[in-house]
């Protein structure tokens, strides 16, 4: 029985010590998640700009982009620092300009403002084509 | 002829059955992050669910049993307790994950918050199953979910890349994201075979009064309907791949997977989504929901018939109209519909196990199938992809939940 609990207690401190994410590991979760963010508003501006989808479908864009990457921000500045939480807070800020061009029906502005919350952030492009290890 | 209408229902209605809010989900995840590479997964797993499917309709048309009558007399209550704790625990989450994302494809079409249409969902839910048969159940809702081959035609609109997909039915290792490619390799066989499709299956030959003459049909259900099911899901994969990945939009919520439509189908492409996503998860939410009653009544030994009208089988009726609001609550409480699909997909591949093996025995029992018993091909196929699933998953959920 004692073996049981001295062997759990050593396998639930490796996982744990495995899975714990350092500071590094962090920023680049948010910078992931800015950057995917960030190509999202970009494609969908776009696509609102050319009356591909509704308004009602861009605001909900915008509205969940701004309350995930809240959410990244707040844990990338409490665990990694101001500098880890910046390309987050840059993407989240063309994010509101999104907003205000839909709210006052601007495409051309909410078309500029994808294009430079996707400038800010490197957006890691996925091919099509499997490429295995 | 009527034979023919009978296998053509059944094959069309495993199409739309196929689908639901885990395979919408984990397709569109491994296509945005991976491109085709994941196609292999979808393979294996479909050629297990085909075993599965057929394996528990034969046991259906020769004993008259279903899975989890079957397994409560062979192995006993105890055991039967066992898998009623983990069946009820993960179809819930399941069944909250399906009303979610019936919300969700209403949030898409509206805009308002999905919450809002959570309570509207469930009732309407309630309602169809409290009023419906079977037959409206099974054939009708999942006859809508044919709307999902909106995705193999947006993948052939789209043109994809057949060599590198035909290279991907290649089982390979990946280049980054290794505990993220592993977790959704889980949730997409968890997705496959989830545990309450098969009793829901087999709970419908019962109620279908399939025999031994219905073998045959069995079998071309199983492996149609499940392979053309499979195509869609691979049109999922595709799609996301060629639309998603080139602009490096991640899947995080159902509104950026919702984009893989514009490009093929342009101003009907959100639409289209909202209505494939919505009435998936609708047709596999009424077969969860049903399939709780089915593994109470069954395994208590209570009345059981979604044919009887519910003061003939109170304690069944009873069962659903509980489940049905604690898994609304469960949406609401534990939020973001994608992370609970994901995350109860994966749980499904660590319940297999629970389910598949007395299966396994049963199928090979001659006092339940009689000569119709289990070829030695199936028994090993199944049981190995069961087991490096639940293997998988033991490493990969505690890795993606822990580590992010």
């Amino acid at each position: 029985m004692r073996l049981l609990s001295v062997s759990l207690t050593v396998a639930l401190t490796v996982v744990a010590a495995g899975c714990s994410k350092s500071p590094d590991k962090i920023a680049q979760e948010a910078r992931e998640a800015a950057a995917s963010w960030a190509a999202t508003l970009s494609a969908a501006a776009e696509w609102w700009g050319g009356g591909e989808v509704s308004t009602s479908y861009v605001q909900t864009v915008v509205t969940q982009a701004h309350t995930s990457l809240h959410q990244e921000e707040q844990t990338a500045r409490t665990s990694a620092g101001d500098a880890a939480a910046a390309p987050v807070r840059a993407v989240a800020a063309h994010a509101a300009a999104i907003a205000d061009a839909v709210k006052r029906g601007d495409r051309a502005a909410a078309i500029e403002a994808g294009h430079a919350a996707a400038s800010e952030v490197p957006v890691e492009k996925t091919p099509a084509i499997a490429r295995p290890e | 002829m009527k034979n023919i209408m009978n296998v053509a229902l059944g094959i069309a209605s495993s199409i739309g059955g196929f689908l639901d809010v885990g395979a919408i989900a984990t397709a569109a995840l491994a296509g945005a992050a991976f491109g085709v590479q994941m196609l292999w997964v979808l393979v294996l797993g479909t050629l297990c669910v085909m075993f599965l499917t057929e394996m528990v309709g034969r046991l259906a048309c020769v004993s008259h049993h279903s899975l989890v009558d079957a397994v409560r007399e062979r192995c006993g209550f105890r055991y039967f307790s066992f898998l009623l704790i983990g069946e009820l625990f993960v179809d819930l989450l399941v069944l909250a994950a399906e009303i979610g994302g019936v919300a969700v494809a209403l949030h898409l079409l509206t805009g308002i918050d999905y919450r809002w249409f959570v309570p509207i969902v469930a009732f309407a839910l309630w309602l169809l199953i409290w009023l419906g048969t079977f037959s409206i159940v099974q054939n009708g809702v999942s006859l809508l979910g044919l709307i999902t081959l909106a995705f193999v035609v947006g993948m052939w609109w789209m043109g994809p890349p057949w060599h590198e997909a035909m290279k991907a039915m290649v089982p390979s290792a990946p280049s980054h994201d290794a505990a993220k490619y592993w977790f959704i390799a889980v949730g997409i066989i968890g997705a496959l075979f989830e545990p309450f499709m098969l009793n829901f299956y087999a709970s419908g030959a019962i109620e279908e009064k399939w025999s031994l003459k219905d073998i045959a049909m069995n079998r071309v259900t199983a492996v149609l309907g499940m392979g053309f099911g499979a195509v869609i899901a691979v049109s999922i994969v595709m799609l996301s791949a060629l639309t998603l990945g080139p602009h490096g939009i991640q899947v995080d919520s159902y509104e950026q997977a919702a984009l893989m439509m514009v490009q093929p189908f342009g101003s009907w492409g959100i639409p289209l989504f909202a209505a494939c996503l919505g009435i998936a998860c609708f047709g596999a939410s009424l077969q969860v929901a049903l399939n709780l009653s089915y593994l109470f009544a069954q395994g208590f030994g209570w009345n059981w018939s979604e044919n009887l009208r519910p003061h003939a089988d109170a304690r069944f009726a009873l069962v659903y109209t509980l489940a049905i609001p604690v898994g609304a609550m469960l949406v609401i409480v534990l939020g973001d519909p994608l992370q609970i699909t994901t995350f109860s997909m994966a749980l499904n591949a660590l319940l297999a196990p629970v389910i598949v093996f007395p299966l396994l025995i049963l199928m090979n029992d001659r006092y339940y199938v009689r000569e119709y018993r289990n070829h030695i091909v199936g028994n090993i196929f199944v049981a190995a992809i069961v087991i490096i699933a639940f293997l998988i998953a033991i490493v990969a959920i505690p890795l993606e939940v822990l580590g992010g």
